[in-house]
């Protein structure tokens, strides 16, 4: 976790100090005690950053990582990995196709994958599938108008 | 008042309000599932329907799913949401001699008559610390965003760094789009999605539907056995009645308090109530091994918490746990802006949402006491069906709140992030903060600077609840972190 944990805290500096630079392009406050727009930004970025340092210092310096020992992966097996990596991965797929592809057909495919990765039985995933994109289908496009 | 009984007193508000108190009770027996998620998942649902009924739904979760984690708390040990912890150490070891019905009855019981007695504190306060509020004025708003704010460190968990990055992480996203005072655009890249700001909503699915979703796919490993169940006894006698009388009116009143403090959830409520109800019990030896009084106090202040966390909402706009958090979001969507405002353009709502409150702890009563046979088979549910119903909701109701596929990559994002931010042991809770309060904070400050003659900081100081806010906002992030040090030296000469 210790590794992990830093990375995070290194990875959020870098799009602090990013945006950081940007304030600089935002025009002054005049007649607001020299507020502008760029003040509360700039003064938030400072505190992340110097937060993420105390962060990284106490892993670091202090050795005092929450739950010790703890890997970032532990307690993931390859089965897990794969199937979050399904779900994630059909769900995006899910999303592209949104508004292209008829949304209870996109749907049904994408529970269904999800099912079946999930380890549930072939003809109670298909069905579950059906009934629930039928359902908030139903309930979005038909009750609610939504342009599914 | 009449105007809202009749508003509430609908068939339709009643059906909304009875679909949410099922799935409110689903949410909270399945452990893993909270309130939060609930509520986040079903917002944009309820963003077609009349406020009353869209309210009447979400109040109805809020307070179903509450009560109902105690429920898998007393069958199998596993705390339903987090506020029920305290509610296993009793109610489970009241299982194991045989009385689950009693347990299940207490739960159900001073539940609803917790979330009763805060509702009552709700209707006799909220008027008048509205009317205090009405007379705020920018430097005073600016105040009380701060005071909220502090209340970061107090959600912040095990470390305060953590929390803190969380927070400001919050806040600058609360930055993204126009500036509130000169209409820049900041930090929007060209692309006209993010003049309006991210949408807080889709954060909110993202971060406690799918998130929390993701995160139990990831390391789901072990599966509770759960059997049917002959549950016995429901009603505790008068002895019993009389036993927990004590403890449930000093966790009443304890629960709504910390209700009322911003970022303070029912889960600390209820581990406080516990704790002091055991110190003042003749029987604390009893408590944690099956002890009336402890299971009375842990369920009075699950749902006691809740009238608190809205005196707070509806009267400061200050969110008292991250449900209402929410609910902020949902009032907003209705073209409401809670805080005092509230109390002067839309009075008949706040009483429409103190009926629905009292209308909801009764249905929770009802429900609890009657479905008491059922609840061991809602456990029976798979939980791969409700993760991937809990997906589908989340991308359909993140698209249906503006019709728009950029909260819905909005909602992913967070989501993904969520579960990283689980793993690392970041909260969570001082996000949600930031995230509402942040454009509060700012928009005041910079209004009152505008205000002051010399555009200077010493405005605020020659305001007197300006002054009182910022002492105790000061005292809140200063105590948390003397308290820890203090801590430290005792474990360490230990």
């Amino acid at each position: 976790m210790k590794k992990a944990n830093v990375l995070f805290d290194i990875v959020v500096i870098t799009i602090s100090l990013f945006f950081f630079s940007k304030t600089f392009s935002f025009p002054e406050g005049i007649g607001q005690g020299g507020i502008g727009p760029a003040f509360f930004p700039k003064i938030i970025l400072v505190t992340i950053i110097f937060f993420c340092l105390i962060d990284i210092l106490k892993v670091i310096l202090l050795n005092k990582v929450q739950e010790e020992g703890r890997h970032f992966f532990e307690g993931i097996t390859r089965h897990h990995a794969i199937s979050f990596c399904v779900v994630v991965g059909s769900m995006i797929l899910m999303i592209f196709f949104l508004g292209k592809l008829p949304f209870i057909l996109i749907s049904i495919i994408m529970l269904f994958i999800q099912f079946i990765v999930l380890k549930l039985k072939v003809l109670t995933s298909l069905v579950t599938a059906v009934i629930l994109s039928i359902s908030v289908y139903l309930i979005f496009v038909k009750g609610f108008s939504v342009l599914l | 008042m009449i105007d809202a009984l009749m508003q509430v007193l609908q068939p339709s508000v009643f059906m909304y309000m009875i679909i949410g108190v099922i799935l409110g009770v689903f949410i909270g027996a399945l452990p893993g599932l909270t309130a939060t998620m609930g509520v986040a998942i079903l917002v944009p649902l309820t963003f077609w329907l009349q406020p009353q009924e869209g309210l009447a739904m979400l109040i109805a979760i809020y307070c179903s799913s509450i009560f109902a984690g105690g429920i898998p708390a007393i069958l199998i040990n596993a705390p339903g949401t987090p506020a029920s912890m305290a509610t296993a150490w009793d109610g489970y070891e009241l299982n194991k001699k045989g009385q689950t019905g009693l347990a299940l009855g207490i739960n159900a019981i001073y539940s609803a008559l917790g979330g009763l007695v805060s509702t009552i504190f709700l209707l006799v306060a909220a008027f008048p610390i509205s009317r205090v509020a009405l007379s705020f004025g920018p430097p005073e708003y600016f105040a009380l965003a701060i005071f909220g704010l502090s209340m970061m460190i107090s959600v912040s968990g095990k470390s305060i760094a953590k929390g803190m990055i969380m927070g400001f992480i919050g806040l600058f996203i609360a930055t993204i789009g126009l500036d509130p005072i000169l209409s820049y655009p900041r930090f929007t890249f060209d692309n006209p999605n993010l003049l309006d700001g991210i949408s807080f909503i889709p954060i909110m699915i993202g971060l406690f539907g799918l998130g929390e979703v993701l995160s139990q796919i990831l390391e789901s490993n072990k599966k509770e056995k759960v059997k049917k169940i002959k549950v016995g006894r429901i009603i505790p006698n008068k002895q019993e009645r009389k036993q927990m009388r004590k403890p449930f009116w000093f966790s009443s009143a304890l629960s709504t308090i910390i209700g009322a403090i911003p970022g303070a959830g029912g889960d600390i409520a209820s581990l406080i109530s516990w704790e002091q109800s055991k110190r003042f019990s003749k029987k604390k030896k009893e408590f944690g091994k099956g002890s009336l009084e402890g299971l009375a106090a842990s369920s009075t202040a699950n749902n006691a918490v809740i009238g608190g966390a809205f005196t707070t909402m509806l009267t400061l706009g200050l969110p008292g746990d991250s449900v209402t958090a929410i609910l902020i979001g949902a009032l907003m969507m209705y073209g409401m802006q809670p805080g005092p405002v509230l109390f002067t353009d839309h009075v008949d709502f706040v009483y429409v949402i103190i009926i629905l409150l009292f209308i909801a702890n009764l249905i929770v009563l009802f429900v609890g006491l009657a479905g008491a046979n059922l609840f061991s088979r809602i456990m029976l549910v798979k939980r791969e069906f409700i993760w991937v119903a809990v997906i589908l909701f989340s991308i359909v109701g993140a698209y249906a709140l503006n019709n728009s596929y950029f909260d819905v990559w909005v909602m992913v994002v967070s989501g993904i992030i969520g579960v990283i931010l689980r793993k690392l042991d970041f909260p969570l809770g001082p996000l949600i903060l930031a995230l509402i309060l942040g454009p509060m904070a700012e928009s005041n400050l910079r209004r009152s600077l505008s205000m002051s003659l010399d555009g200077t900081a010493a405005y605020f100081f020659s305001r007197p609840i300006t002054v009182t806010l910022l002492s105790l906002a000061i005292l809140s992030l200063v105590f948390p972190v003397i308290k820890n040090v203090i801590k430290k030296y005792k474990t360490k000469n230990s």
